[in-house]
């Protein structure tokens, strides 16, 4: 009785499991040039691959719990989600697997949950928010946005203007140029490239920056520490530290002055010249300014309590 | 009994995800708004005046006639140290009292934004992801310790602050992580899990 109970079962099962299975997709549609894209994405892998056709195709597979797929084109705005339920429980299982075709020049706006996002060789207005999904860029210009919460963010060769955010999430950066805004709070920040602006808010990760092209430099850290390599344009820097230990290492002598501000607990460094700190009087607060070469450009460099080296 | 619970998960599922009104309530509240202040505005005008009156009088009183009575040794060191006074420390004087304005605003603004942050969190079914730590749905808990590590660097940004009130970087990073916050409670409001609510309380 039981066998047959089984033999009977077997099939529905099999039903079943094809029902939940990925239901595949490969749709494509013309656009108009500089179009509008809007993706969202809640959970699995996406990837953007530019080419120079002025249509868009997604190929992949939907979300096992998928409740359809749009993608709408009304001239110049171009809409592309995989639906969820509203609600669901379970986290990231696989999710949508889809491969998106996207014309070189567009402004984008993608949001997702889970979601891995990875774009590459793409142009104009990029904007990317995820929450716990991770961001892998390559070769974007224009002026891109890449947020996350939890999730880390890749970047390379990027260019033009930059922000990258995350809270606590870690932020690798290499052979970009432009100009480049970094948040975050506890992820570590790493970046060795050729920017010329550079505006760095950090509250306890670390800093670690090879930025040999740098014209001008902002920097506010709370606790984390920053260890920063910097070419000799530098000709203004403002850095600020809380208890964080700072290390500015330049790659030759730089044409700056320096006006460095140790706090009441800190300590300054100086190996650039023979200028030695100074003591303040009625406090135990350390100053120092000095010029290296013909201190052309301007440094400031303040701390609670953090040690400060130039070198 | 299967039906009702059915019709009951549908209900819900027919819920928008934000909590917002069905129809613009504005027009509607505007007119009884701008009917009453130009109502009261008679009559709240002078309370302003003596409000202003009060504490201008309040703050000359605290700086310039609040003086703790000198001892004669330390009166005569202060009048040599007066003498002695110069331009710097007049500067000094006033910045400090420059900073101690700044740090009551500081202090003003978190007291602000926190009462913001506790009206998210007041309402339990809209962030009931953030009440789910048994729960491991791990996003769910990536929001929640982001907002955890958000409260924590806002608090230490907060008290750098404090004793760098002019600093505006620090201002621009404080107002960042604020925002960030209130955004990361919203985006929590629209995730797509289930609602599920806790049995025995709050487990914040």
């Amino acid at each position: 009785m039981s066998s047959i109970k089984y033999a009977l079962l077997a099939p529905l099962m099999a039903i079943s499991a094809l029902t939940i299975a990925a239901e595949p997709v490969d749709q494509q549609q013309d656009v108009a040039a500089n179009s509008n894209v809007s993706i969202k994405v809640q959970r699995g892998n996406v990837e953007f691959i530019s080419w120079d056709n002025n249509s868009i195709q997604v190929k992949g597979e939907l979300d096992e719990l998928s409740k359809g797929f749009i993608f709408d084109v009304k001239g110049n705005t171009v809409v592309i989600e995989d639906k969820l339920p509203r609600s669901y429980q379970g986290g990231n299982k696989q999710g949508s697997q889809l491969t998106i075709y996207l014309p070189t020049q567009l402004s984008l706006d993608a949001e997702g949950v889970s979601a891995d996002y990875a774009l590459s060789k793409l142009s104009g207005q990029i904007a990317i928010a995820l929450v716990s999904g991770n961001i892998k860029a390559k070769q974007l210009s224009g002026s891109s946005k890449l947020t996350t919460v939890s999730g880390n963010i890749n970047s390379e060769q990027l260019s033009g203007k930059i922000k990258l955010e995350t809270v606590s999430g870690d932020i690798d950066d290499k052979d970009s140029q432009g100009e480049a805004e970094f948040r975050l709070v506890s992820g570590e920040l790493d970046t060795h490239s050729d920017f010329t602006q550079v505006s760095i808010d950090q509250v306890s990760g670390d800093i670690e920056a090879t930025l040999n092209q740098i014209n001008q430099i902002n920097m506010v850290t709370i606790s984390g520490d920053a260890d920063l390599n910097l070419g000799t344009q530098l000709s203004k820097g403002h850095l600020e530290t809380i208890s964080g230990d700072l290390t500015m290492a330049f790659s030759a002598a730089p044409n700056l002055s320096f006006m460095i501000d140790g706090g009441p607990g800190g300590r300054i460094n100086n190996q650039l010249t023979d200028d030695k700190p100074v003591k303040k009087k009625y406090s135990s607060s350390q100053s120092l300014q000095f010029n290296s070469l013909s201190g052309d450009g301007q440094v400031n460099i303040n701390t609670i309590s953090g040690r400060i080296s130039v070198k | 009994m299967s039906t009702k619970k059915h019709d009951l998960d549908y209900l819900i599922g027919t819920l928008p995800p934000e909590i917002a009104p069905t129809t613009d309530l504005w027009n509607g509240i505007k007119p009884h708004l701008t009917s009453q202040k130009t109502h009261q505005n008679n009559v709240v005008r002078p309370l302003w005046a003596i409000a202003a009156t009060f504490l201008v009088c309040s703050l000359l009183w605290l700086t310039q006639w609040r003086d703790e009575p000198v001892r004669p040794q330390e009166q005569t060191l202060t009048q040599v140290q007066t003498a002695n006074v110069t331009p710097a420390t007049i500067d000094t004087s006033a910045s400090v009292e420059v900073d101690n304005h700044l740090i009551e605003l500081i202090n003003q603004i978190a007291q602000t934004h926190q009462s913001q942050l506790d009206g998210f969190i007041r309402n339990q079914y809209t962030v009931s992801w953030q009440l789910s730590a048994n729960n491991n749905e791990h996003i769910q808990t990536d929001i929640a310790k982001a907002l955890a590590e958000l409260e924590s660097a806002s608090v230490q940004v907060q008290a750098a602050l404090t004793q760098q009130p002019t600093n505006q970087q620090l201002w621009q990073l404080w107002r960042w992580i604020m925002q960030r916050q209130i955004t990361l409670l919203q985006q929590g409001q629209k995730l797509p899990f289930t609602h599920t609510r806790p049995s025995k309380g709050n487990t914040l």
